[in-house]
C-alpha cells in the first residue's frame, strides 16, 4: 500500500525534483533541450496561436486604417474604436499569451546552458538559447509596443513554497520595467544571439541570423531616438545574406511558394495534429461575418495608386448579401484579407520578409538625407508589381511615399499599426480617416491611445503593476 | 416444546393491508413476509415472540401467546423513538443519535416524476439545499449540506449505497431506494474523513423478505411542457429595431415563431417491475426498471434501464454473505444550452432568432441547411443546435458490493465488504459538413470520447456491542483502501466525404486524438466507540486517518477526529411526571472533515505536457511544453471544522416532533487555483490558500394534524438559515468567475464577502438625454472605468425552506410539497442577450421601452449596434431569486380490498402527479432557480446565473402502482 500512495502520473512527464522543481527543471540533456525549444515555437502555432493566427492581425491592421473590426466581438470594437477598457478580454489573454511564450523561453534561456549532456554539442546548445533568445525578443518587442513600460522577466519562478513566498514576491509580482530598459535587454540578447544563430535552417520557420537581424532592424527604428544608421546596417546585414524578392508578388500568397527566397522569418503550420492554423476562417470565408474587414480606405488608396496586382493579391470579394449586415462596406461586393488562402490548417503565416527589410532601408537612407538611395529601392519594390518609378527627391515627400509603399506591400502582415505609432503618424493619419463617402469615421486618439491599459485582472492579481494613463 | 401454526393479518392505521411486512421470530433467524393481501404464515413456539418490520412504519413485537389468528396494526415511523436510523458502518435507534442526521421520508418517491436520488431530497430536510440548475434530462442536481464548504474541490455531498462510497447517483434507479439518511453535521459524517466534508448521503437499497414472492409493477407516464414564457419581439417590432441600428431591412417572406419551435411537449414515462421473497437462509429483490425522459426541447432525452439483485445468504448460523449489484445502461442526448445564440445554443437561440426567416434554406450549391439570422451569416436558427448534430452519450455501470458477516460471538462481529463501482462512457457526436455553419467551417466534425473508470474498495471492520445494566456500548474499527483507475481516449475528425451516410471518424480525412490515464488511491484506518447509560447520556467518539496519493509525501495523512454527545432529558426521573413529553434531548458535537475530491490526482506536481510538431529526419519528438500550474510542495488537505448544537422534542405521544440545530463550519486550507500573473509562466497554482465560514440554524417541525379513522393529516416543516463568507484569503486577494461573452465576468471572491458574490457596475437607469445607461463613479475619480465595479449582489438565500402535507381520507390521499428560497439574487445575463440590443439578435418585448428621443423617461436605454456598453455586467441584471414553488402535488387511490381480491391483486393504487405546478416569485427569466455555471470547477462560487439555461418543466403523470 506504501507503493499506492505514492502514485505517478502515467500521461505526463513532471518536472524535474521529483515534480516539484522549477518549470523548465525537466530539462536535463540533449533531447529534453531539443523538446523544451520546440515548445517555445510550438506557442505560434499552439498554446498562444489565438495571439499568432488572429490578434496579430487585428492588432496591427483592424486597429490601424487598413481594416475594421468586423465580426461580432465587442472587445475588437473596443479596439478599432479607440474606446479600450482595462477588462478588455482581447488585451488580457494578449497579454497572457506572450508572457506564456517568454517564460518558455526563459526556462530554455536559463536552464539549457547548464545540461552537461555530450550529445548536446557547444555549438548547438549556443544555438538553441540564440533561438529561444530572438522568441523572446520578438515577444518582448510587442508588449513594449502594445502596453509600454512591462515587467521584465528573463529568468524562471523558483517553486512557490510558504517558505520563500517573501523572499520570491518581487519575481512573482514585478513591477513594470521601462520600455528603454526592454529595448536594451532585448537588443543585447539579440546582440549575441546572432552569432549562434544559423544561417539556414529546415524551414523559414526557424530563427536565424536573417530573422535576428530583422527583428534587431525593427527595434533599432522603432527606439526613440531612432538611430538610423544602426536600422541602416542592420537591414544590410539581412540583405547580405542573400535573400531575394519573388519574382511575382502573388507567389508570396498562393500556396506554392511557402518558405520562398523572400521569407526571412514565416511561421510554419503543417495540419490540425501539430496546432492548425484556423486564422483563414477568421477572416476569409461568407459562412460568418469575419474579422478584420479591409477599410474602404485601404481599397481606395490601392486604387488610387492603380496599384492592381498587389490589390488582387491582398484584397478578395464576394456578395454577401443577406448573409449580414453593415455599416460601412457594400454588401454585394464585400472586401475580404487574402493574403490567407488555405483552409485546410496548413496556411503558412510570413512575419519577416524582404520586401519589409528593404523598405525599411529606403527609411533609414532616407532620413539620412539620401533620398535617391531611398528612391531606388521604392523603384525596386514598385517594379515587381508593375508600378512606375516615383522619382521623389525630396525627404518628407519620400518619408510618406514610403509610409504608402509600406502599407501597399505589407497589409494583412502584421504592420501597419505598429508602423503609423513609430512614426508618430497614427493620430493624424486615423482621425483623418473617412469612409466609403468621404465622411470622417470620428476616431479620437489621444497620445494615451497609443498604449492599451495594463489588463485590470494583472493589476488585480499583481499591486505593483500601475495603470497606463487615461484607463 | 411444539409450534403451532401461527397466521395473521397486517394492516395498517387506514386499514390498507400491508405487504411485504418482515416477521421474525425473535431470537431466531427464522422469518417470513406478508402476502400482497397483508397475511401471512408462520410456524412458531406457542410464547414466541413476533418481530414485525417494514420500511417506513414501526417496528413491533408481538408475543403469539397462543394465538393461532393475530391481526396486527402497523404505524407510521414518525411517531416512533425506537426507530433504527442508518448511520455510517451501522444503524442506531434514533433517540440515541447525538448528531445531526435526517432520515428522508422515500415513500412518495414512486409517485412522483424524478429520475434522480437528489429529487427526493428536495425540501425535504432543513439543511439540504437541493437545486435543479437546469431542467435538461438526466442533468445533474446541486445538493449544498449546510452550505459549500469549498470553492473548487467539490461541494457535492459523498454519497454511500449499501457501503460503497460514490460521488454519482445519476444511474441508481430511484423505485429501488429504501431509506436515505443524510449525515449533516461533523461528527456524525467524521467516520468518513476525507470524503465527507460536504456530508453524507447514505442510500440502502430494497431487500427481500422471506416468504412467497411479492411482485410490484410500478408505471406512470406524462407530458411536461415550459411553465412560463417570454415574449418576444415579433417581425415588425425586430424589423424596426434593426432599422434603427442601421441594418438595411428587406420585408420578410416568412415568419417563424422560434418558441413555439423550440419548445415543445416532453414524456415521461417509467416501468418498473420487481420481485422480493425467499426462504429462511436466502431472501432475494431483483428489479429491473426502464426510464425514458424526453425533455421539453428536442433532442435532449435520458433513457436509462437499470436492473438489480440484492441477495441476503445466511452460509452459516454464523456467516452471513450479502452481495448488491446494479447494472445500468444509460442513454443521453444533450442540447448545447448555457451560452448564447452567437455560439448556437438552443434556449439563447430560441429567444434571439430574427422571427423574419424559415427554418431551412437551400444554398447557392442547391444543398439545404438550416437558415441563419439575415443580418449575420454563422448565426444558425435555434434548430441548427437540436437536429443538427448525431449525438449521444451511452453509459454502463455496475454498481455493486458482496459483504460478509462473520459473528465470532453474540457481540463480536467481523465485516469484510469488498466494492465496485465501473463505468464505461461513450461519447459521440459528428456535424456534417452542409446543414450548420460550425460544419461547414470544417467541413464536417466530428468527435469522439471513450472512458472507463473503475474504483474499487476493500473494507474490513470490526464491531463490538455489548449493554450491561444500564450499560450500552458499542465499539467500531476497520481499516479501508479505495483505489480509482481512469483512462479516456479522445478523437476529433475533420473534413468528411460529401455523402453524409458514414457518420464515425473512419470517413475524417484529418484526425487528431489522445489518450489520458490517472489513477488515486486512498487508505483509512477508522475508529468509533459509542455509549450510552440508560439512554440518558450519550456519547460518540469518532476517529479517522486517511492517507491519500494525491499529495506530496510529507502531507499525505489527514487525521480526522470527532467527538459528540447527548443528554435525554425526558429520560430522567424528574421528567417522569411530565406527559406531555415524549422526548427531549439536548445533542452537541464537534469534529473535522476532509475534503479530496476535488484535487486532481497528481495535483502537487508540475505536469508536462506535448506539443505536436512536423516529423523531421531523423525523428525527434514532440516539444514538451511546461506546466499550467505550477507545483506545489505544501499542498495539504482542505479540512473543515464544524461544531453543532441541537435539541430534539417531541410532545403530546408524538404528534408533535420538533428538531433545532444550529452549527459553525470553518473550512481552513480553502483550496484553490490562484491565478498567478502572467509574467510567472504560470497560470495558476493549486494552493490551500484561504478559509471561508459557514453558519446557520435549521428547524424542523413534524405534525400529524388530524388522526382520525377514515383520516390522516400529516405536516413536515423545514426552514434553514445558512449564512458564510470567505475569512481569509493569502497570495491574491481578488478571484473573478464566470464569464459570459463579450462582457465582465460575473462573480467574485473576496474577503469577508459570501460565496456567489455579484460584481459589476452599478447601473443608475437611463439618461434621459442620450439614451445611455449611467453607471455610478463609485471611487469619485469623475470618470467610470473598470475601477468603478463593486458588489452587486449576491446568491446566497436568507433562508430555504420545504413543507410537505400528506392527507389521506378512507382510500384516498393527497400529498403536496411546497419548496422556496428567500433572499437570494439572481444574475439574469440571459437579459443581456434579450434586451442589449447591441447586434442583431432578436430581443424581448421589454425593448419595446427602449430610448428613442431625447428626453425621454424610461428604464430600457438606447439600442447600440456593436456596443455593449449600456449591458455591461451591472446591478440592470441582478434581480430578486425568491420563489415559493409548489415542487409536487399528488392525488392517489388505493382499489379497496374487495374489488383487488376479485383481480388476484394485493395493492392496486392510481395516482396523479402535478411537479412544479406553479412558482411564485418576480423573476422575469424562465425560472429563478438556475445555474449556469453549475458544472464549472469553481462551482462553489458560481451560483445563481442565468444564460440561456434550460428551465425546469412542469409535467403531468398519470401512474399506476400494483402487487399481487
Amino acid at each position: 500500500c506504501k507503493k499506492d500512495l505514492n502514485l505517478q502520473p502515467p500521461s505526463n512527464t513532471i518536472v524535474g525534483n521529483e515534480g516539484q522543481g522549477t518549470a523548465g527543471s525537466y530539462i536535463k540533456d540533449a533531447a529534453t533541450s531539443e523538446a523544451a525549444l520546440a515548445s517555445c515555437y510550438a506557442f505560434f502555432r499552439s498554446n498562444a496561436a489565438e495571439y499568432y493566427v488572429l490578434d496579430y492581425f487585428n492588432i496591427s491592421d483592424a486597429q490601424s486604417d487598413n481594416a475594421y473590426a468586423g465580426a461580432d466581438n465587442a472587445a475588437g470594437f473596443e479596439i478599432d474604436e479607440f474606446r479600450i477598457l482595462s477588462t478588455n478580454s482581447w488585451v488580457a489573454r494578449d497579454w497572457g499569451y506572450l508572457y506564456n511564450q517568454i517564460s518558455a523561453c526563459n526556462s530554455v534561456i536559463v536552464n539549457v546552458p547548464k545540461v552537461t549532456d555530450a550529445a548536446l554539442t557547444a555549438t548547438r546548445k549556443a544555438q538553441i538559447v540564440a533561438e529561444a533568445q530572438f522568441i523572446r525578443a520578438r515577444a518582448y518587442f510587442d508588449l513594449v509596443r502594445l502596453f509600454g513600460d512591462v515587467p521584465l522577466v528573463l529568468t524562471e519562478l523558483p517553486t512557490i513554497t510558504a517558505d520563500n513566498l517573501v523572499e520570491i514576491y518581487p519575481l512573482l509580482y514585478p513591477s513594470r520595467t521601462s520600455a528603454d530598459s526592454v529595448y536594451d535587454q532585448i537588443t543585447s540578447d539579440l546582440k549575441s544571439a546572432v552569432d549562434a544563430a544559423a544561417v539556414s535552417a529546415a524551414n523559414k520557420g526557424f530563427a536565424t541570423k536573417g530573422a535576428i537581424y530583422t527583428l534587431l532592424a525593427k527595434i533599432a527604428a522603432t527606439r526613440k531616438p531612432v538611430n538610423w544608421p544602426e536600422v541602416q546596417s542592420y537591414t544590410d546585414q539581412v540583405i547580405a545574406l542573400g535573400y531575394s524578392l519573388l519574382p511575382v508578388y502573388d507567389q508570396l500568397w498562393d500556396g506554392a511558394h511557402e518558405n520562398s527566397a523572400e521569407a526571412i522569418f514565416e511561421l510554419n503550420f503543417d495540419g490540425w495534429d501539430t496546432g492548425g492554423n484556423w486564422g483563414t476562417s477568421m477572416f476569409l470565408g461568407t459562412d460568418w461575418k469575419k474579422f478584420c474587414n479591409p477599410s474602404n480606405d485601404l481599397i481606395r488608396a490601392y486604387q488610387q495608386e492603380h496599384d492592381s496586382v498587389r490589390f488582387r493579391s491582398t484584397i478578395t470579394f464576394a456578395n454577401v448579401t443577406g448573409k449580414w449586415g453593415d455599416a460601412r462596406l457594400s454588401l454585394d461586393s464585400f472586401p475580404f484579407f487574402y493574403k490567407m488562402r488555405k483552409t485546410d490548417a496548413t496556411q503558412n503565416i510570413i512575419m519577416y520578409r524582404l520586401a519589409d527589410v528593404l523598405l525599411l532601408k529606403a527609411e533609414a537612407l532616407n532620413e539620412q538625407g539620401d533620398v535617391a538611395g531611398a528612391n531606388a529601392i521604392l523603384t525596386q519594390i514598385r517594379g515587381r508589381v508593375k508600378l512606375n518609378p516615383l522619382n521623389i527627391t525630396e525627404q518628407s515627400a519620400m518619408r510618406l511615399a514610403i509610409e504608402k509603399e509600406r502599407r501597399l506591400e505589407l497589409a494583412f502582415e502584421g504592420q501597419r499599426w505598429y508602423d503609423l505609432v513609430r512614426t508618430g503618424r497614427a493620430i493624424p493619419v486615423m482621425e483623418a480617416v473617412t469612409d466609403g463617402k468621404g465622411v470622417n469615421l470620428g476616431y479620437h486618439l489621444t497620445e494615451q491611445s497609443l498604449l492599451w491599459p495594463v489588463p485590470q485582472a494583472e493589476m488585480d492579481q499583481n499591486a505593483n503593476l500601475v495603470q497606463n494613463p487615461g484607463y | 416444546q411444539q409450534d403451532i401454526t401461527v397466521k395473521g393479518h397486517i394492516q395498517d392505521k387506514q386499514g390498507n393491508s400491508l405487504p411485504g411486512v418482515s416477521i421474525k421470530i425473535k431470537g431466531t433467524a427464522r422469518g417470513t413476509a406478508s402476502q400482497p393481501d397483508g397475511n401471512f404464515t408462520i410456524q412458531a413456539a406457542a410464547d414466541a415472540v413476533l418481530e414485525l418490520s417494514y420500511v417506513g412504519y414501526n417496528t413491533q413485537e408481538v408475543p403469539v401467546n397462543g394465538r393461532t389468528q393475530i391481526a396486527i396494526t402497523l404505524e407510521d415511523t414518525k411517531t416512533d423513538l425506537n426507530e433504527v436510523v442508518v448511520i455510517g458502518y451501522g444503524t442506531q435507534k434514533k433517540r440515541d443519535v447525538t448528531t445531526a442526521v435526517v432520515s428522508v421520508n422515500t415513500k412518495d418517491i414512486s409517485e412522483r416524476p424524478i429520475t434522480q436520488t437528489a429529487a427526493a431530497l428536495q425540501g425535504k430536510a432543513a439543511g439540504v439545499q437541493v437545486t435543479q440548475p437546469s431542467g435538461k434530462p438526466g442533468a445533474a442536481f446541486s445538493v449544498r449540506v449546510r452550505g459549500a464548504t469549498s470553492v473548487q474541490a467539490g461541494n457535492e455531498p459523498l454519497y454511500v449505497i449499501d457501503g460503497v462510497p460514490t460521488t454519482d447517483t445519476r444511474d441508481l434507479n430511484t423505485n429501488d431506494i429504501a431509506t436515505i439518511t443524510v449525515l449533516k453535521d461533523a461528527s456524525s459524517a467524521a467516520i468518513y474523513g476525507a470524503r465527507a466534508s460536504n456530508g453524507v448521503v447514505l442510500i440502502t437499497t430494497k431487500r427481500g423478505r422471506s416468504g412467497d414472492a411479492v411482485i410490484n409493477f410500478n408505471t406512470y407516464y406524462g407530458i411536461s411542457k415550459i411553465g412560463k414564457k417570454i415574449d418576444v419581439l415579433n417581425p415588425t417590432q425586430y424589423n424596426d429595431l434593426m432599422k434603427e441600428m442601421g441594418f438595411a431591412v428587406t420585408t420578410p417572406t416568412t415568419t417563424t415563431n422560434w418558441l413555439d419551435e423550440v419548445f415543445q411537449t416532453g414524456h415521461n414515462q417509467n416501468y418498473q417491475l420487481s420481485a422480493s421473497g425467499g426462504s429462511e437462509k436466502s431472501q432475494y429483490f431483483i428489479s429491473g426498471a426502464y426510464t425514458k425522459d424526453d425533455g421539453m426541447v428536442k433532442p435532449a432525452r435520458y433513457n436509462r434501464r437499470v436492473f438489480r439483485a440484492n441477495l441476503d445468504n445466511q452460509l452459516k448460523p454464523w456467516m452471513k454473505l450479502t452481495t448488491n449489484i446494479s447494472y445500468s445502461n444509460v442513454d443521453l442526448k444533450d442540447l448545447k444550452d448555457n451560452d448564447n445564440a452567437g455560439r448556437n445554443a438552443a434556449i439563447l437561440g430560441a429567444l434571439n432568432a430574427p422571427p423574419i426567416i424559415g427554418i431551412y434554406e437551400t444554398d447557392a450549391d442547391g444543398h439545404r441547411r438550416y437558415t441563419m439570422n439575415p443580418y449575420k451569416s454563422g448565426w444558425d436558427n435555434p434548430l441548427a443546435a437540436i437536429e443538427g448534430p448525431t449525438q449521444g452519450t451511452k453509459d454502463n455501470r455496475v454498481l455493486g458490493n458482496a459483504a460478509l458477516d462473520i459473528n465470532f460471538t453474540k457481540d463480536l462481529k467481523f465485516r469484510s465488504n469488498y466494492g465496485v463501482d465501473y463505468t464505461n462512457h461513450k461519447y459521440d457526436y459528428y456535424l456534417d459538413y452542409i446543414m450548420t455553419t460550425p460544419g461547414r467551417n470544417d467541413h464536417g466534425y466530428a468527435t469522439s470520447q471513450r472512458y472507463n473508470t473503475l474504483t474499487t474498495l476493500w473494507e474490513n471492520t470490526l464491531n463490538y456491542d455489548k449493554s450491561w445494566k444500564k450499560h450500552t456500548i458499542s465499539a467500531l474499527g476497520g481499516v479501508t483502501t479505495q483505489k480509482n483507475n481512469y483512462d479516456e481516449t479522445n478523437q476529433t475528425g475533420r473534413d468528411f466525404p460529401a455523402d453524409p451516410t458514414v457518420k464515425t471518424l473512419n470517413a475524417a480525412n484529418q484526425i487528431t486524438g489522445d489518450t489520458k490515464e490517472s489513477q488515486w488511491f486512498l487508505m483509512s484506518y477508522l475508529g468509533r466507540v459509542m455509549y450510552n447509560y440508560d439512554s440518558r447520556y450519550l456519547l460518540t467518539v469518532n476517529f479517522r486517518a486517511d492517507g491519500s496519493s494525491k499529495l506530496d509525501k510529507r502531507h499525505k495523512w489527514g487525521y480526522f477526529p470527532s467527538v459528540s454527545a447527548g443528554w435525554r432529558i425526558s429520560a430522567e426521573p424528574f421528567m417522569k411526571d411530565v406527559t406531555a413529553v415524549s422526548d427531549l434531548k439536548l445533542r452537541a458535537g464537534w469534529g473535522k472533515n476532509g475534503n479530496v475530491e476535488g484535487l486532481s490526482p497528481y495535483a502537487s506536481l508540475g505536469l508536462n505536457s506535448f506539443a505536436r510538431q512536423t516529423p523531421t529526419s531523423p525523428l525527434s519528438g514532440p516539444g514538451i511544453t511546461p506546466p499550467d500550474g505550477a507545483p506545489n510542495p505544501d499542498l495539504k488537505w482542505e479540512t473543515t471544522t464544524q461544531t453543532n448544537v441541537g435539541i430534539d422534542l417531541s410532545l403530546f405521544d408524538s404528534r408533535l416532533t420538533f428538531s433545532a440545530d444550529a452549527y459553525i463550519k470553518k473550512t481552513d486550507d480553502l483550496l484553490l487555483n490562484v491565478p498567478l500573473p502572467s509574467n510567472s509562466g504560470y497560470k495558476y497554482i493549486s494552493r490551500n490558500s484561504g478559509k471561508l465560514e459557514n453558519k446557520g440554524l435549521e428547524f424542523l417541525l413534524s405534525s400529524v394534524n388530524v388522526d382520525k379513522k377514515d383520516f390522516r393529516w400529516t405536516t413536515d416543516f423545514n426552514i434553514a438559515f445558512n449564512r458564510n463568507r470567505i475569512t481569509a484569503l493569502e497570495l491574491s486577494d481578488v478571484y473573478y468567475y464566470a464569464s459570459v461573452e463579450n462582457r465582465d465576468n460575473i462573480i467574485t471572491l473576496r474577503k469577508g464577502l459570501p460565496l456567489g458574490t455579484f460584481y459589476g457596475y452599478i447601473s443608475e437607469g437611463v439618461d434621459p438625454k442620450t439614451g445611455n445607461i449611467i453607471y455610478k463613479d463609485v471611487n469619485g475619480d469623475d470618470k467610470v472605468t473598470p475601477t468603478d465595479r463593486t458588489v452587486i449582489g449576491n446568491a446566497q438565500p436568507d433562508f430555504t425552506y420545504g413543507m410537505n402535507n400528506n392527507l389521506s381520507y378512507k382510500n384516498w390521499s393527497f400529498s403536496f410539497l411546497l419548496q422556496g428560497s428567500q433572499g437570494n439574487d439572481v444574475f439574469n445575463a440571459s437579459r443581456m442577450e434579450t434586451e442589449g440590443m447591441y447586434d442583431s439578435k432578436n430581443q424581448s418585448t421589454e425593448v419595446l421601452r427602449r430610448w428613442t428621443t431625447p428626453g425621454q423617461v424610461t428604464d430600457i436605454p438606447r439600442a447600440t449596434n456593436g456596443d455593449v456598453t449600456n449591458s455591461r455586467t451591472s446591478s440592470r441584471f441582478v434581480e430578486n431569486g425568491s420563489f415559493l414553488r409548489m415542487k409536487s402535488a399528488t392525488l392517489s387511490y388505493n382499489l379497496p380490498q374487495s374489488a383487488l381480491s376479485a383481480m388476484h391483486l394485493s395493492r392496486l393504487m392510481i395516482y396523479a402527479t402535478a411537479q412544479n405546478l406553479f412558482t411564485i416569485t418576480s423573476y422575469k427569466g424562465f425560472d429563478p432557480e438556475v445555474n449556469a455555471f453549475a458544472s464549472n470547477a469553481a462551482n462553489g462560487v458560481t451560483l445563481g446565473i442565468d444564460y440561456g439555461t434550460y428551465p425546469v418543466a412542469r409535467t403531468f403523470i398519470l401512474g399506476l402502482n400494483l402487487s399481487f
